[in-house]
């Protein structure tokens, strides 16, 4: 039998959370199923623009926000969602977990983005043997070493920074030929002797024996080959709605469309943050969304079950 | 509660454990490690009295063992049966996945 829930949230971060917050309030029986609280926010060591709270750690705003979710009935359990069927009336969930199938009147896609790969062989195999994507968790692991990051994001920037101050060297890889905006950092990274950048560059393959311990790389076509112990990417991030299959519509980006009532094309099916068409990845803007789409499903349930949307926040005098 | 554990325990409470062991390497730096930390509580608490042991180690204070296994990349989730490391997970992984694990080691 599979268990109920009137909303079940995919996600656990900045929108995902805020959704199950004000669904809970709503008195609506909800279950958020997420793979690991707080997404890209707590690789963050200072968030210093949420309102109302002048600094804090990535990390301690998220467990507030799951805290604060969980204080009026919401569940969490760490599971991935590897698939949403609809049928008549509710959507069913499938994880990796096979033993337990749950059932939910409406669902909120809040699982944020992935960071992208390099697609180089050696990648997977190295995986936590030396490549890494997460600079802030691994840099302490690597002092004094050799190691290359890769790509030409404000994070590739920040990390070879992170390295320098660690006495390692570095070696900043990256595809194209300048850092778009991010002109006075790349100045800070171009300053620092213990920092050597390649640009025009691509990342051929990463070698090793049991641990990571080079790289083939194409320098304006030109072969070289690179001793690192640690390989960090920080190529940015994708969007990984494939698994969805036709219940979503996409544009370019592959990020998932939603109308003003943060609605999919698929009835009872709502997204919000990062996934959608959202421009600004913020958690406050994401936690925003997160609480238009509770509120957008607690009227949808409300309709299907033919009762009026109460406790509206305003009314139009006309 | 996992038993967080040191360098110096490290012998007794993984290589000579009678049950097979997870460990997690972990350091408070770490955003993941701190998000994985509720996942390993919850499988602590569903393994108490079962034929396995779930632990904690602080590599930013203990650093020798996770030298030793080449922790390069945190959170690891090691899983050691009669004194030997016989499997690796790197990065947040599931409850079920470290369960399923458990059960196949026990």
């Amino acid at each position: 039998m599979p268990e109920n829930y009137d909303v079940i949230i995919v996600g656990g971060a900045a929108a995902g959370l805020t959704a199950a917050l004000y669904a809970s309030r709503r008195n609506l029986k909800t279950l958020v199923i997420a793979k690991a609280l707080g997404g890209q926010a707590v690789l963050t060591p200072a968030i210093e623009n949420f309102p109302g709270i002048k600094k804090i750690s990535g990390i301690d705003l998220m467990m507030n926000f799951a805290e604060h979710a969980q204080s009026y009935g919401a569940k969490i359990v760490y599971e991935t969602v590897i698939k949403i069927e609809k049928t008549q009336e509710d959507f069913l969930i499938h994880t990796a977990n096979k033993n337990v199938l749950r059932k939910a009147r409406a669902v909120i896609l809040a699982f944020g983005l992935t960071p992208k790969n390099l697609n180089v062989p050696g990648e997977l195999e190295f995986t936590g043997k030396g490549v890494s994507y997460c600079a802030t968790c691994d840099a302490p692991l690597y002092k004094k070493k050799s190691v290359a990051v890769v790509g030409g994001t404000y994070e590739a920037l920040d990390a070879a920074l992170l390295f320098a101050k660690q006495d390692c060297d570095v070696f900043l890889v990256h595809d194209q030929d300048n850092f778009g905006v991010f002109k006075k950092l790349f100045a800070q990274v171009q300053e620092n002797k213990k920092i050597k950048v390649y640009l025009k560059t691509q990342v051929q393959k990463i070698h090793g024996h049991q641990v990571v311990t080079s790289i083939d790389v194409a320098v304006d076509g030109k072969a070289e080959n690179i001793s690192v112990a640690g390989v960090f990417v920080e190529k940015g991030h994708r969007i990984d709605s494939s698994w969805l299959g036709d219940l979503v519509a996409r544009d370019k980006t592959q990020s998932i469309m939603i109308n003003e009532e943060c609605a999919t094309k698929t009835p009872g099916l709502f997204a919000a943050g990062d996934v959608t068409q959202q421009r600004d990845k913020q958690v406050i803007i994401s936690a925003g969304a997160g609480a238009s789409a509770a509120l957008a499903a607690y009227r949808y349930l409300q309709k299907i079950k033919g009762k009026p949307a109460l406790l509206v926040d305003w009314q139009h005098e006309s | 509660m996992a038993q967080e554990i040191n360098d110096q325990q490290f012998e007794t409470e993984v290589l000579k454990s009678t049950v097979p062991v997870l460990v997690d390497f972990w350091a408070p730096w770490c955003g993941p490690c701190k998000m994985l930390g509720p996942v390993i509580e919850e499988l602590s608490q569903d393994n108490t009295g079962k034929n396995v042991k779930i632990v904690k180690i602080n590599i930013d204070e203990n650093n020798e063992m996770a030298g030793k296994y080449n922790v390069m990349s945190i959170p690891t989730i090691m899983f050691f049966k009669n004194g030997q490391p016989v499997d690796q997970m790197t990065g947040v992984q599931e409850k079920s996945v470290l369960q399923a694990k458990l059960d196949e080691l026990a």
